[in-house]
């Protein structure tokens, strides 16, 4: 039977958004998933063996006087898939714009506490927000490829951050396409429009775009929310694949999509993460009835 | 159709109390037949079988039904799958049943051959029938009541039966001085202990279902 992961909030300090000093020197530690050995007997999670890649300690945030987020602990493993599942207005969507920052865009939001990715705390000021977005990609629910050739959708990002030759940038194109599964329909019309592509074409040349930067943690904000079920399945397959390279966060409302893609599940609710499991023990014996409810549909 | 998921999970739950239901009249049909010697049921245990395997396919299709519409997870989902796996194990209980009636059967036949009137069965086997009867019943009430407290009764009774099934095997194996008629006699109960011993087992295993249902918890080979 697998340890409990330790209480994480017991003896940090709350760390703010003001520059930051020290940080834990802790991410080589395996992690430890929070439920392991709820479920006796189980088949040994892929878990188990898997570092932290990004640790949250006592994370708050608010919009104007509206706290959306209540004290979050969190540990997410690297290189596994992640699921944030909840109802509408849980604040899922508010907590994965923190980490790559996105909700500097907005005057009101504000937050406390710390986002560590590899020991570096994501919500210090004194960080470099267009690099951590390259560090940090993100894919959207609705499909935003630029109005721009195939090509240029992927060459646009590290055109801006790398010197590169077009040799260089040629195989970069093709590399990330590849690894977005969409090459072979893509290669003869990379001059086209990456408009006259279908949603879910579209959709994995989001992909292809967010780990053309070479991102440690890709963000997903439910990515096939948009699509059809063949679309929908080939996104699914290829979550699967980049987790081999990638620590993958996904939003979801699809139960059973985030049962069939992530490792570990964290449900939120009214802005507070109730339960975080491996997957599997939370989609066949949650700990905490409220989990049990939603999942099961009854409410949210 | 839109699918009630709420309500195909009770219909599957009332499928699978009343096919415990079932096996359990028929076992205890059987026990209550054996000690009176009468023939009759005994028969009609025997060719009733299908009615249980018919069942059990039955709440395979409820199961996959709600499986494939309805996606259930956590309790939901544990309840379907448990339902389809004890169906599984009162199928097997039943044709085990069947097999106690067609060797009580037997054993009958050869007494009203040989003239025999009153056969007296080894106090062994008796009990043996007994314990498997209130691991069947108890099996049923803890499915009933989702109740851990009674399935655990169910598991200890694994001990008590197999300690009745040691002394049937050691009636049978007694020197007698009717060599012949002790030899037939002991080979129907040894049959009939077997199946009991069976009977009880997996009614064990109905238990460790309830366990899995109520706490989610495989007890399996624990």
């Amino acid at each position: 039977m697998k340890t409990l992961a330790p209480n994480p909030s017991g003896g940090t300090m709350p760390i703010t958004l003001n520059p930051i000093g020290d940080v834990m020197n802790n991410a080589a530690q395996p992690y430890a998933s929070p439920n392991a050995g709820s479920l006796e007997n189980k088949e040994p999670s892929d878990l188990s063996s898997a570092k932290v890649a990004i640790r949250v300690r006592n994370f708050s945030s608010w919009y104007g006087s509206f706290q959306a987020l209540h004290n979050l602990d969190l540990d997410i493993p690297e290189q596994r898939v992640t699921a944030f599942i909840g109802p509408s207005g849980c604040g899922k969507s508010t907590f994965l714009r923190w980490m790559n920052r996105m909700n500097d865009l907005i005057p009101s939001a504000r937050a406390e506490g710390s986002v560590e990715l590899h020991d570096e705390n994501l919500m210090s000021r004194s960080i470099d927000v267009v690099n951590l977005r390259r560090r940090v990609g993100m894919v959207f629910q609705k499909p935003n490829p630029f109005p721009k050739s195939i090509y240029d959708n992927i060459a646009f990002g590290p055109r801006l951050h790398f010197k590169m030759s077009r040799a260089s940038l040629d195989d970069l194109v093709e590399s990330s396409l590849r690894r977005a599964a969409i090459w072979d329909e893509v290669k003869d019309r990379l001059k086209d429009s990456a408009l006259s592509l279908s949603g879910g074409q579209q959709q994995r040349l989001c992909i292809a775009r967010a780990i053309a930067g070479d991102p440690e943690v890709l963000l997903m904000d439910e990515p096939c929310s948009a699509l059809d079920p063949k679309s929908t399945a080939r996104v699914e397959e290829l979550i699967s694949q980049l987790r081999k390279k990638y620590t993958i966060i996904v939003v979801t409302h699809n139960m059973q999509q985030a049962a069939r893609i992530s490792d570990l599940t964290s449900f939120f609710y009214e802005g507070k993460i109730i339960e975080t499991g491996d997957t599997e023990t939370i989609f066949t014996a949650p700990a905490k009835l409220q989990t049990e409810e939603y999942i099961s549909g009854r409410f949210g | 159709m839109p699918v009630d998921r709420a309500a195909e999970l009770e219909e599957i739950r009332a499928s699978i109390l009343a096919m415990g239901s079932e096996v359990e009249h028929r076992l205890k049909t059987v026990v209550a037949a054996v000690s009176l010697n009468d023939p009759q049921p005994l028969r009609d245990v025997m060719l009733g079988d299908d009615a249980i395997d018919a069942m059990e396919v039955s709440i395979e299709h409820q199961g996959l039904r709600i499986l494939a519409l309805t996606q259930p997870v956590a309790s939901d989902l544990r309840r379907v799958l448990v339902a389809m796996r004890i169906s599984g194990h009162l199928e097997q209980i039943g044709d085990q049943v069947s097999g106690v009636a067609k060797r009580a059967l037997d054993l009958h036949e050869l007494d009203v051959k040989a003239g025999i009137t009153e056969r007296t069965l080894p106090e062994s086997l008796v009990s043996m029938a007994k314990v498997a009867l209130d691991m069947l019943q108890s099996a049923n009430q803890a499915l009933t009541n989702e109740s851990i407290g009674t399935a655990a009764h169910v598991r200890r009774s694994k001990d008590r039966i197999n300690a009745l099934q040691r002394e049937v095997f050691v009636w049978a194996t007694q020197e007698k001085p009717d060599h012949s008629e002790h030899t037939v006699l002991a080979i129907d109960a040894l049959s009939i202990a077997r199946k009991l011993d069976s009977i009880g087992g997996l009614s064990a295993c109905i238990a460790e279902e309830i366990v899995f249902l109520v706490e989610g918890t495989v007890i399996r080979h624990t």
